[in-house]
C-alpha cells in the first residue's frame, strides 16, 4: 500500500507538470486567422481585375452592370477604344459583369478571392475615389500604339509596293 | 399629463368606466396606445400601434413601410437578366424561391424551355433556401420568449448551408445564381457533396437535439399552447399564407397543387395540424424542415446530366404571366408584363408576409399585452417582403 500511494503521487503530478507545459507551448484554442490566406474553393464573388491587354472594349459588361457602376474610360487608341473602370463603392458584386464578358478563353473582366477591401478613413471623398481600373493600362495602351503604328507601316508598304506593281505595269505597256 | 404625452403616450377618451360602483380612475378610464415596434427587440423595422385597457389589447394598428425599397419600380430598368439582383432582396432569407419565381414567368413570356439540370438544381437551391429561412424561424420564435440558446443552434447548422451556396455561386445570402434560362454556375460534385454534409448534420445532430431541447419543452407548450387561435374557416377568410395556413389545418401547397421546377417528380408530404395556434405554427415550421431535407436527398439522388443553362433572348415578345411559387413564408406570386423591350414592363409581387400580417389586427383582438410578440413571431414574418 505505501509503495503504491508513493507511487502514484508524482505519477499524477508529473502529468499535472506535462499538461501546464502543453497549455504554454501549444498554439491556444483560438486561432489567428487574418494573417492566413483563405483559400477559396470553387470561385468567390470578390475584388476586380480587369486585364486591359485583353479587354476589347465592347462595352458590354456597362450594359450587363445592374446598378450602373462601371464606366467605359476611353484610351484615345483604335483597340480597345474604352476600358471599363468599376466604381467600388456602389458595386454589389454580383458578377453579371463577368458572366458578360464576351472574350475567351480568359476573360478580361474577372471577380477574384480578394476579399480585403477597405478605405481609410471612409469619407464620402475617399469613398468615391475607390475605384478598380485596369491594371498596365499605360503599357497596354502603348502596346496598342505600337501595334498600329506596326499596321499603318505595312498598310504603306503595301500602298508602296502597289503603286510600284503599278508604275512597272504602265512602264511595260 | 403633459409630460406623459411626451414620452411617447396618447390617451384617447373612453367612456366612463366603473367596475363595482367604484371609478378606478385615470388608466381605467382611458385608453393607453402604446407604440410597440421599431425600438423593440422582436418586432424587427416596423410598428404596431397598440391600444391596451390595462392588460387587454383593444385594437392594433400595423404601422409599416420603414424598410420600402421600391424593388417593383426598379425592376423596370434593369435588363431581363439582371433583374434578379432586385428581385432576390425581396428577403435576403430565402432569395432562391423569389428568383425562381421571376426566372420561370420570363421563360413563359419568351417561351424558353429551361433544360432538366436546371430544374432540379432550382428545387435543391429553393429547399436550402427554405431550410435556412425555417433555421431561422425557429431560432427567432424561441428568442422571443426569452432563450437565446435555440437561434444559436439553429445559426450553427444554418452556417453549413451557406458553406455550401458560398461554394456554389461566390456569396452566402445574395447569391444571384438563378436567372432566366437556368441557373448562372454549373453545379459541381463538390457543392453537392457539402450540400450532403450539411443535410446529414442536419439529420443527426441537430433534429434529435433541438427536439429534445425546444419541441417537447413544458416551458414552452405552457406558453404558446392556445394563443392566438386561428380556425380553419377563419384561416381562409383572412387570407392566412404559408405555415401559419396550414397549422390552421388548410393542405395548400403550391409545390403539391401546382408543381414547378422539379417538384412534380419528387415524393414529399405537405405537413398540417389542426389545433391552428402558435404552437402549431411552430411545430409546421420544424416538420417542414424534415419534409425539405428529404426532398434535397431525393433531388441530388435523381440529379440528371446535361446542360444547366441555355441562352435567353435580349428581347423578349409582348406578353403576360402570373407564376405562384412556394416560398419559404408561403405563396409568393409574380405577374409579370413584357411590352416587348430589353426589360420587363412591369413586376407585382403578392407577398405572403403582407397577407399574414394584415390578419395581427384580427387575431390580436381582447389578448393580453405579453401574448403580442409571441403571436407577431408565430406568423413568421419578413420584413423585408412586407415592405418590397
Amino acid at each position: 500500500m505505501e509503495l503504491g500511494s508513493a507511487f502514484k503521487l508524482p505519477v499524477e503530478a508529473t502529468k499535472k507538470v506535462i499538461r501546464v507545459a502543453k497549455a504554454l507551448l501549444e498554439p491556444k484554442a483560438t486561432e489567428i486567422w487574418w494573417d492566413k490566406e483563405i483559400r477559396r474553393e470553387y470561385h468567390y464573388r470578390g475584388k476586380h481585375v480587369i486585364k486591359a491587354e485583353l479587354c476589347i472594349g465592347c462595352s458590354l459588361c456597362a450594359r450587363a452592370c445592374p446598378v450602373n457602376c462601371i464606366e467605359m474610360v476611353p484610351t484615345g487608341v483604335k483597340k480597345p477604344r474604352a476600358v471599363p473602370k468599376v466604381r467600388a463603392n456602389e458595386c454589389i458584386f454580383c458578377g453579371l459583369c463577368e458572366d458578360a464578358c464576351p472574350v475567351k478563353p480568359e476573360k478580361a473582366i474577372k471577380l477574384t478571392d480578394t476579399y480585403t477591401m477597405y478605405v481609410e478613413p471612409g469619407t464620402w471623398d475617399n469613398l468615391a475615389k475607390f475605384v478598380f481600373e485596369p491594371e498596365n493600362l499605360q503599357e497596354a495602351i502603348e502596346k496598342a500604339k505600337k501595334m498600329e503604328e506596326m499596321i499603318e507601316r505595312k498598310k504603306q508598304e503595301a500602298l508602296k509596293k502597289k503603286q510600284k506593281a503599278e508604275k512597272q505595269k504602265k512602264g511595260e505597256e | 399629463m403633459d409630460s406623459i404625452a411626451q414620452a411617447g403616450f396618447t390617451f384617447v377618451l373612453e367612456e366612463k368606466k366603473e367596475i363595482s360602483g367604484e371609478d378606478l380612475g385615470l388608466l381605467q378610464e382611458k385608453l393607453l396606445q402604446l407604440n410597440w415596434g421599431v425600438q423593440h427587440p422582436a418586432s424587427g423595422p416596423m410598428r404596431l400601434k397598440v391600444w391596451v385597457d390595462g392588460d387587454e389589447v383593444v385594437k392594433v394598428d400595423p404601422d409599416i413601410g420603414y424598410v420600402l425599397r421600391l424593388l417593383e419600380k426598379l425592376v423596370e430598368y434593369r435588363t431581363w437578366i439582371n433583374a434578379i439582383v432586385n428581385v432576390e432582396r425581396a428577403c435576403f432569407m430565402d432569395n432562391f424561391g423569389t428568383m425562381t419565381g421571376y426566372s420561370i414567368a420570363a421563360e413563359k413570356i419568351a417561351g424558353v424551355e429551361v433544360p432538366k439540370k436546371a430544374d432540379y438544381m432550382r428545387t435543391i437551391l429553393c429547399e436550402g433556401g427554405r431550410i435556412v429561412s425555417h433555421l431561422v424561424g425557429l431560432g427567432s420564435f424561441v428568442g422571443v420568449l426569452g432563450v437565446h440558446t435555440a437561434m444559436q443552434w439553429a445559426l450553427i447548422a444554418r452556417e453549413k448551408f451557406l458553406d455550401a451556396f458560398e461554394l456554389y455561386s461566390g456569396q452566402r445570402i445574395a447569391t444571384a445564381s438563378i436567372i432566366p434560362g437556368g441557373v448562372r454556375f454549373e453545379p459541381t460534385g463538390k457543392f453537392i457533396e457539402k450540400m450532403t454534409k450539411a443535410i446529414d448534420f442536419l439529420e443527426k445532430e441537430f433534429f434529435p437535439r433541438y427536439e429534445e431541447v425546444f419541441l417537447d419543452n413544458p416551458t414552452l407548450k405552457l406558453r404558446t399552447k392556445g394563443v392566438g387561435v386561428v380556425p380553419k374557416e377563419k384561416a381562409i377568410e383572412l387570407g392566412l399564407a404559408g405555415p401559419p395556413l396550414r397549422a390552421s389545418g388548410v393542405t395548400s401547397d403550391i409545390r403539391k397543387d401546382y408543381p414547378y421546377a422539379a417538384y412534380g417528380e419528387l415524393d414529399f408530404n405537405v405537413v398540417t395540424r389542426e389545433e391552428g395556434d402558435a404552437y402549431a405554427r411552430y411545430c409546421v415550421i420544424f416538420e417542414e424542415l424534415k419534409e425539405s431535407a428529404k426532398i434535397i436527398r431525393q433531388a441530388i439522388e435523381g440529379f440528371p446530366e446535361g446542360e444547366y443553362r441555355t441562352k435567353f433572348p435580349v428581347k423578349v415578345p409582348p406578353g403576360e404571366a402570373y407564376v405562384n411559387v412556394e416560398w419559404a413564408r408561403g405563396c409568393f406570386g409574380f405577374h409579370l408584363i413584357s411590352d416587348g423591350g430589353t426589360g420587363p414592363y412591369r413586376l407585382k409581387m403578392g407577398a405572403p408576409s403582407f397577407a399574414n400580417l394584415w390578419a395581427i389586427p384580427e387575431m390580436m383582438k381582447g389578448i393580453k399585452l405579453a401574448d403580442v410578440p409571441v403571436i407577431f413571431a408565430s406568423l413568421y414574418m419578413c420584413h423585408g417582403d412586407i415592405d418590397r
